[in-house]
């Protein structure tokens, strides 16, 4: 009987802990959405040189979320982040259409790394406020995830600058990374 | 991945340090070694406030370090190129007051507002621009497409047209290149794009991941700086600012937002003169339905009735006269398609 009450009991307080890596282009929005989930305010930020890492809790749930630098030089840095990664996070500047080839092709290489095999993905198709931003369901299509084989993945459109869809998109990781534990 | 070249990264640390692209061209701060960030769209060195800000309108901002530069890049942010921070000045910020510049040490909103009256709404960029003037210091459209190549050769400022616009025209289902599309037809055309959400969402949805949320104020820019009305009157050749003196109350606020204009020929659609914009005889002389849900049918109405067939023409009122009395119809002159 006692067996069982800790039991319940570490299942109602404890909380899980996942290792999320953020990654994207460069002036994604990447460190803006992160420090934005943890502090609630806009920051400015430099350039990342290496990486911003912070704890984020959301709905029993510690999300170790990994901000990696996007910039074209420290890209080829990526992959030392790989392993252990439970979910994905990949910024896509929704205004930005010159690059967002650019942004596929990153995409597609580092969905082949055998150590990303396990991982969920979630897009995040931010800078929405402005005008003329592709819509979720173009970036769906420009970032060809619907060829995708064998991957969880998800696309939530936000506004890094207000909020606005980030929590959604955790919501959908909690549900999805549970789900499979 | 290619790297930077030597000679490649030694000119740009030249260009770096030029005394003049030592200080922010926007809110004036000084590094004395010279700064780490250049918005390419606009060919400025910039400080890590004024970065964020143009990042946030998705202006492209480079890192000197980070990022890598080819020399074509690198030499275009000469100035004998038209590059640098004082061709910036002068082209953009060449009618600023010192009251009116972004305090350092603003919040990033500040900023955000600075950067977007300089850059996107032109408020104190020079007023004549000259042909070569323009050639030189105005962002080039790199891969800019037929449609706005047409039209280059109609007048000088057409180049200052950004991304923006041509998207705005990509966007647009129909708008005859180079002809005014009447108010209420950019506008039915927002409804429907609104309304095209739900069943796109709805067919993702089923297909298992993706859900689309249609995200508040998706069209306009009013959360930061004011409606979106705004954005036209930057793309046509709109002497628009210029009736607004800097200082002066921003008009806009107050408008009824409008729908995203495509006009080049026709006059400017601006907020401050939206109603003139399409009671203007044109050449277009195309009878619209005009939707009973439209938002602005019923102004429309009115407007008929006050101007009788020269405005009633221009509209195929049928779809909202259901109904209504029969002195209204005879007043609008409508005629029945």
């Amino acid at each position: 009987m006692g067996l069982l009450f800790s039991k319940i009991w570490a299942r109602m307080v404890s909380s899980k802990e996942m290792r999320i890596l953020m990654l994207g282009l460069d002036a994604a929005g990447k460190t803006t959405i992160l420090y934005r989930l943890k502090l609630a305010e806009v920051v400015t930020t430099i350039p990342t040189v290496g990486f911003n890492v912070e704890t984020v809790e959301y709905k029993n749930i510690k999300f170790n979320v990994w901000d990696v630098g996007g910039q074209d030089k420290i890209r080829k840095l990526w992959r030392f982040y790989y392993q252990g990664t439970d979910g994905l996070i990949f910024v896509v500047d929704s205004s930005d259409r010159d690059r967002i080839n650019d942004a596929k092709e990153e995409l597609q290489h580092l969905l082949q790394h055998d150590e990303l095999r396990d991982a969920v993905l979630l897009v995040l198709a931010n800078k929405q406020d402005l005008p003329y931003a592709m819509p979720a369901a173009e970036i769906v299509e420009k970032l060809e995830l619907k060829h995708l084989q064998n991957r969880a993945w998800y696309c939530q459109s936000t506004v890094a600058s207000t909020g606005d869809g980030l929590y959604e998109g955790l919501d959908w990781l909690s549900r999805t990374l549970s789900a499979r534990q | 991945m290619a790297e930077t070249d030597k000679a490649t990264a030694r000119e740009l640390q030249r260009i770096r340090r030029l005394p003049k692209n030592r200080v922010c061209p926007n809110c004036l701060k000084e590094e004395s070694l010279g700064f780490g960030a250049v918005c390419t769209t606009f060919k400025t060195f910039i400080c890590h406030d004024c970065k964020s800000a143009h990042q946030s309108f998705s202006h492209r901002c480079k890192s000197v370090q980070m990022s890598v530069w080819t020399m074509e890049e690198v030499k275009s942010l000469d100035e004998s190129n038209g590059g640098g921070n004082a061709a910036a000045e002068r082209h953009f910020l060449s009618r600023l007051t010192e009251k009116e510049r972004v305090k350092q040490g603003s919040s990033p909103d500040a900023y955000k507002r600075f950067i977007e009256r300089a850059y996107i709404k032109l408020r104190w960029a020079e007023a004549e621009v000259t042909e070569g003037d323009t050639q030189a210091a105005l962002p080039k459209l790199e891969s800019a497409p037929a449609e706005s190549m047409e039209q280059s050769d109609e007048k000088p400022r057409k180049s200052r047209k950004s991304r923006r616009q041509r998207e705005g025209k990509l966007r647009s289902p129909d708008g005859p290149d180079g002809k005014s599309v009447p108010l209420q037809e950019a506008d039915h055309w927002q409804l429907q794009q609104h309304s095209q959400l739900e069943p796109e969402s709805a067919s993702y949805a089923s297909y298992g991941w993706l859900s689309y949320e249609p995200v508040e104020n998706y069209w306009g820019w009013d959360q930061h700086a004011g409606p979106c009305a705004s954005y036209p009157s930057m793309m046509a050749p709109s002497a628009h600012w210029k009736e607004d003196p800097p200082g002066s109350p921003r008009k806009e606020q107050e408008e009824p937002r409008g729908p995203p204009s495509v006009s080049t020929a026709s006059p400017p659609f601006s907020a401050a003169s939206w109603s003139t914009a399409w009671s203007t005889p044109t050449a277009k002389a195309a009878s619209l339905p005009l939707d009973p849900t439209n938002p602005w049918a019923e102004d429309v109405l009115q407007l008929c009735e006050k101007h009788g067939q020269n405005v009633a023409g221009r509209f195929d009122l049928s779809p909202v006269m259901a109904g209504r009395s029969s002195q209204l119809v005879r007043n609008c002159g409508a005629v029945p398609k």
